[in-house]
């Protein structure tokens, strides 16, 4: 259980986040969603420890304010945005840094394996030799999710459920690897960790959150299911466009757009 | 590029996983300490004077007195301080360009290049110039350490200022850490001006003999005085190994590791300052060790730090043993600095790699 309360992030004199308090729950998949500039990576950001803020975040129970790096890195993974890598590594390599923790007191037989199942779970099977940098963005972004995976390896420990933060995961991917990779949250989670996405995609969102905290104006002004929060007149107050909410009746259907005659 | 024409038959045969260059890492690195043993050897013997260090070591093994005391005083008193300081500066500027590019996370910085040296210069002349006037009472008890400690310490605070300035939230710009580099060391250099304007005719023949980069001045009492603190900071490189290899996806990526950035950081600058320090109190500005090394090590076993540092060290050390070798044959029996020749051999074949490579190391 993610438990945040009353989160406050300052920068300069501006207030970007302002009591923002929600909770997610280990086994779900909680997305957070909002325009441009609605302080969605600023919160996944503080809520990693990675911004300065004021307010409560309880991560399995305990303050993670008091939580040493290592601890932090146990528990959970974080997943940038965009990640800038300094010298040529190796695919293998790059994931392999996933396993640099402390925290992972691991066999070396499953520090040679992790890597390559990692990546084969990322739909990248075969890259390991290949340099980071020569790879396409797509498939740099995957990269990078395989090194998350495996931080946090086993969904679950004797510590408790463990924790994916994943800040637009799906961001600069073709739709099957969105498929691929929004499948391989939603398995960690039914395996019983926690996901914490940030997703500017609402069709995923309604697809595969079971819970979404919708950010507007550094606030959160919506927390519920996904039917719950997206809503045509949610959406058009947030998103300042008038949008039309569907929902795909049961049974079979026919659209007239199909027509070719 | 794949990997194939980096990996030797050897390795390819134990079917290595894919991406994995730690074998050939390792392999390096005993081929590395095989070949300082070689060089140090050969440095006992190369000199304008022909003895040969075989007959001291049957001699020191097996007994006999074969050896004359002349001799002995060549290699003992003069050549094996010689080699020892030689194999200890080299490779605490290999390991500490190493640290630093792990740190800045940009192979382009280096000790000698953003003024790191140059600060760690101005601490060791300010004890030459003013250790026997103003600072005396000061340096007195701090004997033979006071050079390399004075060092430390210009270095320490070039380092410091220059992370300061350079690092932003978190990231550190490499073009503002160059430039500031620059000026940091223009700064060391113009106040070393001074000092050297107002410095005695003793203490010129001093400063220009450390000055030219040299390690013609090598006695087992620089090595008490130096020794200590280089052997700290290459013990200390290691430690930091998985953490550079973490802060090459960025400090806050780092941090999400669990890597303690902060303390990390200080632990990197200090190392790096004391063995940028120490080296140039004992042997004075040699430059291109520390970039080209590492860079050269990178092509060959890849950037993970846990082989970079000591592989890094090991290279350094032998490179530094050929240089003082050509620089006491190519004009013998008279001496050439070692830093013209590191600079004469360094700098064309660094540009040569930057050719040849460019693919690789814009990566």
């Amino acid at each position: 259980m993610i438990e945040v309360e009353e989160l406050c992030v300052t920068l300069g004199r501006r207030e970007i986040l302002s009591n923002v308090g929600f909770t997610a729950s280990a086994g779900t998949m909680t997305v957070i969603v909002g325009p441009n500039g609605s302080g969605k990576t600023t919160l996944l950001r503080a809520i990693s420890g990675e911004l300065a803020s004021t307010g409560t975040i309880r991560i399995n129970g305990r303050d993670s304010r008091t939580m040493k790096a290592f601890e932090l890195a146990a528990l959970r993974a974080v997943l940038p945005q965009a990640t800038a890598l300094s010298f040529p590594f190796t695919v293998r390599e790059v994931v392999g840094l996933g396993l640099n923790g402390a925290s992972a007191k691991l066999p070396p037989e499953e520090v040679e394996r992790l890597p390559e199942e990692a990546l084969r779970r990322v739909d990248l099977a075969g890259f390991a030799g290949r340099f980071y940098q020569e790879l396409s963005g797509g498939e740099q972004q995957r990269v990078q999710l395989a090194r998350v995976l495996c931080q946090v390896w086993s969904p679950v420990t004797q510590e408790g459920p463990r924790w994916l933060f994943l800040d637009e995961p799906v961001s600069s991917l073709d739709i099957r690897h969105q498929l691929v990779i929004m499948r391989l949250a939603a398995r960690f989670a039914a395996a019983g960790g926690g996901v914490l996405a940030v997703l500017h995609d609402l069709n995923l969102t309604a697809m595969f959150a079971d819970k979404v905290v919708m950010m507007h104006d550094g606030r959160a002004r919506a927390i519920g299911s996904p039917s719950e929060v997206l809503t045509d007149d949610l959406l058009e107050d947030v998103f300042e466009c008038r949008l039309g909410v569907g929902v795909v009746p049961p049974g079979p259907f026919v659209l007239p757009q199909s027509a070719t005659r | 590029m794949t990997l194939d024409i980096l990996l030797p038959a050897a390795a390819k045969r134990r079917s290595l996983p894919l991406g994995d260059r730690s074998f050939v890492a390792k392999a390096t690195i005993v081929l590395l300490a095989l070949l300082l043993l070689a060089t140090f050897l050969f440095s006992l013997t190369a000199g304008a004077s022909d003895v040969s260090p075989l007959p001291l070591l049957r001699d020191l093994v097996f007994g006999g007195g074969e050896v004359s005391a002349r001799d002995r005083l060549i290699i003992g008193d003069i050549r094996l301080p010689r080699a020892v300081l030689g194999s200890l500066v080299g490779a605490s500027l290999a390991v500490s360009g190493a640290v630093m590019q792990g740190l800045f996370r940009n192979p382009l910085a280096d000790p000698g290049l953003v003024g790191v040296s140059a600060g760690a210069g101005l601490g060791a002349i300010i004890i030459i110039v003013l250790g026997s006037g103003v600072l005396a009472p000061v340096i007195a008890p701090l004997g033979i350490y006071a050079l390399p400690f004075a060092a430390f310490f210009g270095g320490l605070l070039t380092t410091w200022i220059l992370y300061q300035v350079a690092t932003r939230r978190g990231q550190t710009s490499i073009a503002t850490m160059l430039l500031a580099g620059i000026a940091l060391g223009a700064l060391a250099g113009a106040v070393s001006g001074i000092l050297v304007f107002l410095a005695n005719d003793a203490q010129l023949r001093d400063l220009t003999f450390w000055g030219l980069g040299s390690l013609a001045g090598a006695t087992w009492v620089k090595i008490a005085a130096a020794g200590p603190i280089i052997v700290a900071a290459l013990l200390a490189a290691p430690f930091l190994a998985r953490s550079l290899n973490a802060m090459a996806l960025g400090e806050a990526a780092a941090h999400h590791l669990g890597i303690p950035v902060q303390r990390m950081k200080l632990i990197a600058i200090v190392t790096v300052s004391a063995a940028t320090g120490a080296s140039v109190a004992v042997s004075g500005g040699i430059g291109f060790v520390g970039i080209v090394v590492p860079h050269l090590l990178r092509l060959l076993i890849g950037p993970d730090n846990r082989y970079l540092l000591p592989a890094s060290a090991l290279l350094g050390a032998v490179m530094l043993l050929l240089a003082d070798a050509i620089s006491r044959t190519i004009v013998a029996p008279a001496e050439f600095p070692i830093g013209i020749v590191t600079a004469a051999v360094g700098a064309p074949f660094f540009l040569w790699i930057l050719l040849r490579r460019r693919g690789v190391l814009d990566l």
